[in-house]
């Protein structure tokens, strides 16, 4: 950590975290988190990007008080997460978000709004303003019993920004949207930040992460296992690609030669179609953590037997 | 930001309030109209007073099964479902302590059980002012009709019939028929809140509910006939302890049939429902307030 | 780890709501033993209400719904009353009394079942030799009288009730001591007519020994004016100069009843 965040608190501070879940009034639980750190700075889109059941969405309900922590720590903006008053400065959009069904586009951000200490001209104006941000302007008045997946997502990014808050946390915010959806809400991450807005935000998908994060964390089984920019960790300094096209097994073999008979040490370390690279750490990530966990297990078992 | 906002409770309350008027739940006061005029269209062998005297009965016990079964229902529907939603989520992910949250559910059930209340209250005393206006009409009339009976003896019948009409003493009434839906709503909350379904929620508080008009008087005749067994110290007394006491609430039938009830009884009445609705909540929030979802 | 933070939470909730009964539980009791007193509540241990009516309709009674079961009980006495199944409609009118015992008219019509129509209907069966009849017509009436007066002990001071209870005793067991006891009763009692007056008189006028009181009162009514003056009344008070031997002059006049009548009620046309 720099010397400039320690007088500007953080937006997002997780230290140390661990979350265990008892599955049943038996000795059978589930550790969600392990030892879990880490910072998003004021200003900054954080991505954490983890595959299913890695313990994003549980991260994120430790941060926002939905959860207590097991052990470890949570703050924003220097306020502990279990204090109601950091709230105020959160908005929040759940995996797969439900609202009143009962209510139409424009009481749901009222309501909301009225949650937050919003009354009156400035409440309506800043829905109206909302409504036109995430264009659901012409559904304003509809129910949401009737709001497709992709508007429900969109109603929910309006009301976490409600009360203006200086932090917006948004789980799976393009999960089960179509492609145009999926764009709108991307456009909007860009747009809170142009604004300093810090984002908090997790996804399984990878594309969107690497489009709108200035930094990643790459979580698997709980645990953190590469956190960087975005530049740092698909870079791999002592690695270089070359993509061609069209090129025939000859001209390979004949590369693969020249590598051979570099002076330099240099190393041939495979050829292939290319594939995105945060993708490519990501699989590599998994499967290391797999690997891990299927080492303390067995550990875990030698340990039993004696 | 203030710690504890009634502001926020208000808004949460309405909301409820929206909620399960969409619910199209007051549909039912066209259940209750249709009822109430029915039972005033009772005749049987029934004298004048009989006649009044049968509509009130009628209306009000209609609105006090209405009102607890309405607050087990709606409170068991509403907190489960806002978690099943993930709405609580974005309730409490904003800065709403969860003491508001769960005060907020609990007033928006009682305004919209207060409300109905009301209009059934305005519906029914329509109705029997209504009968009362004829069955005082025809009474007069067959009075008059004999030679023997001065001024003065019509005069008191009609009192006598006047007694079992509208009256403002009805109102005790419908308090005590709320305060008892106030009190069975918070219990449910309590409920509900280490419940894990609806429906375990309902059974349960109708059971202690139910259980709550007759423990005092079956432990009576428990500690009679087996005396201060161990049961009686480890189980029978401590059940009564811990279930509510709906008895005193009864007083209600007594109001409504035209018995002058006491000011002060009315008041410890009063008092001892809000020392419910405040220790159940008190206990809801101890055992919401470090819930996961 | 969490089972323990469980048990925990849950045995400190319920301790909670032991100590909180703890604290309401007198101030309960003692309501609920005063309302029970000033007959607002009703004390279904002493009723025993539970050998009278079935379980579920007292569990009803239990939970707050005492009107609306009496209701029930009032249409199946009536159905009752149809059939002339007259143990069934006595019965339910203890149940009905027992459940809203300050509705007057319930043992007023409880009453007037047993007394009245049970009576007779069993005076009118002539499947029946005569000799059962006239026993059983005798039983019902007494079961009407005893019907009544547990009403009359809870409800002293009702006009009402007194008048029915007159009434039977007049018409059915035709003992006029006891009827004239009863008129004077509902005259005195919290709904007077003036016809309770005139027929306690009536009555005390055919009760053998206080003839001389009957007669001060009959005289006082007849002093008050034409209103009270009607031909059954100056009937009753020229029986009673002839038993008493008033002298002739302070005897009253005997008056064509009928002339004044119709000077009083135009629309009277004799008895
Ligand atoms: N309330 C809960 N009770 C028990 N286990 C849970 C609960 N919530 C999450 N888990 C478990 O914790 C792990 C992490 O879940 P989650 O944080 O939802 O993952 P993600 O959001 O990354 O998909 C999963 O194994 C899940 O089954
Ligand atoms: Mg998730």
């Amino acid at each position: 950590m720099d010397s400039s965040s320690a007088t500007v608190p953080a937006a997002v501070e997780v230290r140390n975290l661990t979350k265990v879940f008892a599955l049943s009034l038996t000795k059978n639980y589930v550790v969600a988190v392990e030892d879990l750190s880490l910072t998003v700075g004021s200003g900054e889109v954080y991505g954490l990007i983890g595959p299913n059941g890695s313990g994003k969405s549980t991260t994120m309900k430790v941060v926002l008080g939905l959860m207590a922590p097991t052990s470890g720590t949570t703050r924003v903006f220097g306020v502990e997460s279990n204090d109601v008053r950091s709230r105020q400065q959160i908005g929040f959009l759940p995996e797969n978000p439900y609202f009143y069904k009962h209510l139409t586009g424009y009481e749901t951000l009222l309501f909301y709004g009225r949650l937050c200490g919003l009354r009156g001209r400035e409440l309506k104006d800043r829905a109206h303003e909302l409504l036109a941000l995430v264009d659901l302007e012409r559904a304003r008045d509809r129910r949401l019993a009737g709001y497709s997946k992709g508007m429900l997502q969109r109603i929910g990014l309006a009301q976490a920004l409600v009360q203006r808050p200086r932090l917006v946390v948004l789980d799976e915010p393009t999960a089960g949207v179509d492609p145009i959806g999926s764009r709108q809400i991307r456009d909007l991450i860009l747009r809170l930040k142009e604004e300093g807005i810090s984002v908090f935000l997790c996804s399984h998908l990878l594309e969107q992460v690497q489009e709108v994060c200035d930094r990643v964390g790459i979580i698997a089984n709980g645990r953190m296992w590469r956190e960087g920019s975005l530049k740092d960790l698909i870079a791999i300094e002592d690695q270089t690609e070359i993509i061609l096209r069209d090129a025939s097994p000859e001209l390979l073999a004949r590369i693969a030669d020249l590598v051979k008979a570099d002076a330099g040490g240099a190393e041939w370390l495979g050829s292939g179609n290319p594939r995105t690279t945060l993708e490519r750490l990501f699989l590599d990530s998994v499967r290391a953590s797999q690997a891990d966990a299927d080492r303390r297990a067995a550990e875990a078992a030698a340990r039993e037997e004696k | 930001m203030p710690i504890f906002s009634p502001g926020r409770i208000w808004v949460l309350a309405t909301s409820t309030l929206t909620q399960l008027v969409r619910m199209k739940s007051f549909y039912f006061l066209i259940v209750f109209a249709l009822f109430v005029v029915a039972a005033s269209n009772l005749n049987l062998l029934y004298t004048a007073a009989q006649k009044l005297r049968v509509v009130k009965d009628t209306s009000f016990g209609a609105m006090s099964i209405f009102s607890w079964l309405f607050a087990i229902a709606a409170t068991a529907v509403l907190i489960p479902r806002d978690l099943e939603d993930r709405t609580l989520y974005t309730i409490l992910s904003k800065p709403v302590p969860r003491l508001e949250y769960l005060l907020g559910k609990l007033a928006g059930v009682l305004l919209t059980i207060g409300i109905a209340l009301v209009v059934m209250q305005i519906l029914f005393t329509g109705i029997l002012f209504l009968r009362e206006v004829t069955v005082l009409a025809e009474e007069r009339q067959i009075l008059a009709s004999h030679p023997e009976n001065t001024e003065a003896d019509i005069r008191t019948q009609l009192d006598l019939i006047r007694a079992q009409g509208v009256s403002w003493q009805l109102l005790y009434a419908l308090w005590a028929i709320f305060l008892k839906a106030a009190v069975v709503a918070a219990l449910t909350m309590l409920v509900s809140t280490f419940a894990s379904s609806s429906l375990f929620t309902m059974i349960v508080s109708t059971i202690i509910f139910l259980v709550g008009h007759f423990h005092k008087l079956a432990a009576g005749y428990w500690i009679q006939e087996m005396g201060d067994s161990l049961v009686t110290k480890l189980l029978v007394k401590p059940v009564l302890l811990i279930i509510p006491d709906f008895r005193v609430f009864n007083v209600v039938e007594a109001v409504v049939s035209g018995q002058p009830v006491a000011m002060s009884a009315m008041l410890t009445m009063t008092g001892l429902a809000a020392l419910y609705v405040a220790v159940y909540s008190a206990i809801a929030l101890y055992l919401f307030i470090d819930k996961e979802f | 780890m969490k089972l323990r933070r469980i048990l925990r939470k849950t045995a400190m909730a319920l301790a909670m709501l032991v100590v909180f009964g703890l604290l309401r539980s007198p101030v309960e009791d003692s309501l609920t033993r005063r309302l029970v007193a000033d007959k607002l509540l009703m004390d279904t241990q002493a009723a025993n209400l539970s050998g009278l009516i079935g379980q579920s309709a007292f569990l009803a009674v239990l939970g707050g719904l005492r009107p609306l079961v009496a209701i029930y009980t009032t249409l199946h006495a009536f159905d009752a009353w149809s059939y002339r199944e007259w143990d069934t409609v006595e019965r339910d009118y203890r149940i009905i009394v027992t459940l809203i015992p300050d509705d007057i008219d319930s043992w007023k019509t409880g009453a007037w079942h047993l007394a009245y129509n049970a009576a007779a209907s069993y005076y009118l069966d002539e499947s029946l030799p005569m000799a059962t009849r006239q026993r059983l017509t005798r039983e019902w009436v007494r079961k009407g009288v005893a019907f009544l007066e547990p009403g009359l002990e809870q409800h002293p001071r009702s006009s009402a009730l007194h008048k029915q209870m007159g009434d039977i005793y007049r018409e059915k067991i035709e003992d006029p001591c006891l009827a004239a006891r009863h008129y004077k009763l509902a005259m005195e009692g919290d709904a007077p007519r003036s016809y309770m007056r005139r027929f306690h008189g009536y009555f005390l006028a055919r009760c053998p020994g206080r003839e001389r009181e009957a007669y001060d009162f009959l005289m006082a009514l007849y002093r008050e004016g034409p209103a009270q003056r009607l031909p059954t009344l100056i009937q009753r008070v020229k029986e009673l100069e002839a038993k008493l031997e008033i002298p002739p002059a302070q005897q009253i006049p005997e008056v064509d009843p009928d002339i004044e009548m119709r000077k009083q009620f135009p629309h009277f046309r004799g008895e």
